[in-house]
């Protein structure tokens, strides 16, 4: 662990000089790059600014509210789509085809129909990241053996408790598994709407550093979206192994 | 023979009544912003042929040349990186915070560095898509048997043999697995900078239908983007079962 940790720093620190380095040469000309300590103190002044606090907010709530949205439509959906053979039969192919094509295609015609503000940007999020959660969800479903849930069913526990302490507890893995895939690209789809439609948001103070050529905030900016993606890795994934610390194949690993 | 036209008709019955509802549903409509599917049909096929080879070539080989460098560094990197603990160790920090970076914020940077060219796109993919190939080659080549490489050894196979011919194909189910979320990313990424930095492109297409309000066009660019991403996806799938056929699992 402390190996492990030491051995990290060390890279991190000579990555930092390295990039320091490069900056103060100007290697990729354009001042495209500029050195690491300049891109942090720009950085600090921007964080003691509350438009970039304003800016981060809404960046988490449209993600946030992105996410929410899917969850809301994909783990029924997919619930109910999962426990019909022919549901599910018929669905496939549809949502295949949805699933594979690539939802900032959509962003143009959004924005005509929406405008560039929150519900846009939500709109998109919830499209794209349904399908995770939905594929999941469906998988999960389809996954549970029929044993289990005749054993359920001779036992004449309660469609109700058969839910609850059933299925959902099988599915469990499957659903936060797609959850945490859409987590992240709801985040993906915030940012890019912020930048290409100009919603406001982190994406948005990214594109106005670019075209202002202020590339020390710039590269704050990119250092910024790097730490959210972070933590919502993080939260997300110790949430999944508290959630599901009685399952066997998390308890495994404590 | 019925189970086989079974099969087809569950696979086409949604799609055709979808298009079905979006035919008739849209068919007198005089809303701005959703045109007839006939009026939007009718765009399609006035932008086809020159479309293909003004609008999808140059955004597919822009798309294909990132990738297949996104590819052979993530594979290569990952291979070396999953089998030398030390160095996964010392370059875990910088890769797990590099792959958190939501690719299109680097779009930026590039788009100042390079301008709208096309060495822009394809180096943005190359950076922004390689995380996932990296990610999963590492997962896969750290989880090889350790049984399966002594016996490399005992029957002294030689380097090259054994990393083609036993390491990569034994990593190569998650090889393949982050390899389709690179072609995704990919794919964002190629659509995104034409739409912010280009002169062409399907991307750009799209954004300057969007921008003469010509929802025709728009809808139509929408549609081909759609087709092209999931022919896309189709053709790495196929390519995978190929691939995987000796696991003999899927």
């Amino acid at each position: 662990m402390t190996r492990r940790f030491s051995l990290g720093a060390v890279t991190v620190v000579t990555f930092l000089g390295l990039w320091e380095l490069l900056g103060r040469t100007d290697a990729l000309g354009d001042h495209a790059l500029p050195p690491f300590l300049a891109t942090a103190s720009a950085l600090g002044r921007a964080v003691a600014a509350a438009e970039f606090w304003m800016a981060a907010g809404h960046t988490a709530v449209q993600w946030a509210l992105g996410l929410a949205g899917a969850m809301l439509v994909a783990i029924p959906l997919g619930l109910f789509l999962g426990l019909g053979r022919l549901r599910h039969r018929v669905t496939r192919s549809t949502i295949d085809f949805l699933r594979t094509i690539p939802p900032v295609m959509l962003l143009p015609l959004f924005v005509l129909v929406w405008g560039t503000g929150l519900k846009m940007v939500v709109l998109l999020a919830i499209y794209a990241a349904v399908w995770p959660m939905l594929t999941q969800t469906i998988t999960g479903v389809r996954q549970i053996d029929q044993a289990t849930m005749d054993t359920a069913a001779i036992f004449k526990i309660s469609a109700w408790r058969r839910f609850w302490r059933v299925l959902l507890p099988a599915v469990s893995p499957f659903i936060t598994s797609g959850v945490r895939v859409s987590a992240v690209i709801s985040l993906f789809i915030a940012i890019v709407c912020e930048l290409v439609a100009g919603s406001p948001g982190i994406g948005q103070l990214l594109a106005q550093a670019q075209l202002g050529g202020d590339t020390a905030l710039m590269w704050g900016l990119i250092l910024v979206t790097g730490v959210l993606g972070v933590l919502i890795n993080t939260v997300f994934k110790t949430a999944e192994s508290q959630l599901l610390a009685w399952h066997p194949a998390y308890a495994k690993g404590q | 023979m019925t189970r086989r036209l079974i099969l087809v008709a569950e696979l086409v019955a949604l799609p055709f009544l979808l298009v079905t509802v979006w035919w008739f549903s849209s068919a007198g409509s005089s809303s701005v912003f959703f045109p007839p599917l006939q009026t939007i049909l009718a765009a399609l096929v006035d932008w086809f042929p020159e479309g293909v080879t003004r609008d999808v070539v140059p955004s597919v080989v822009n798309l294909l040349a990132g990738y297949a460098i996104a590819v052979t560094a993530g594979v290569s990197a990952g291979m070396v990186l999953g089998r030398v603990r030390a160095l996964e160790d010392a370059f875990s920090p910088i890769i797990q915070f590099m792959r958190s970076i939501p690719p299109a914020a680097l779009l930026p940077f590039f788009i100042l560095a390079m301008g709208p060219t096309s060495t822009m796109r394809i180096s943005v993919i190359a950076v922004g898509a390689v995380w996932p190939t990296l990610l999963s080659t590492i997962d896969g080549a750290r989880g090889i048997e350790p049984a399966l490489l002594d016996v490399t050894k005992i029957y002294k196979t030689s380097r090259l043999r054994r990393i083609f011919k036993v390491l990569l194909p034994a990593a190569s189910p998650l090889i393949l697995a982050g390899m389709k979320t690179s072609l995704a990313f990919a794919i964002i990424l190629v659509v995104v900078s034409e739409m912010l930095a280009s002169t062409a492109g399907i991307g750009y297409f799209i954004i300057s239908s969007q921008q003469y309000f010509n929802l025709p066009d728009l809808w139509a660019g929408t549609i081909v983007m759609g087709l092209l991403g999931y022919l896309l996806s189709e053709l790495f799938f196929f390519v995978e079962r190929r691939l995987l056929a000796w696991k003999g699992e899927i």
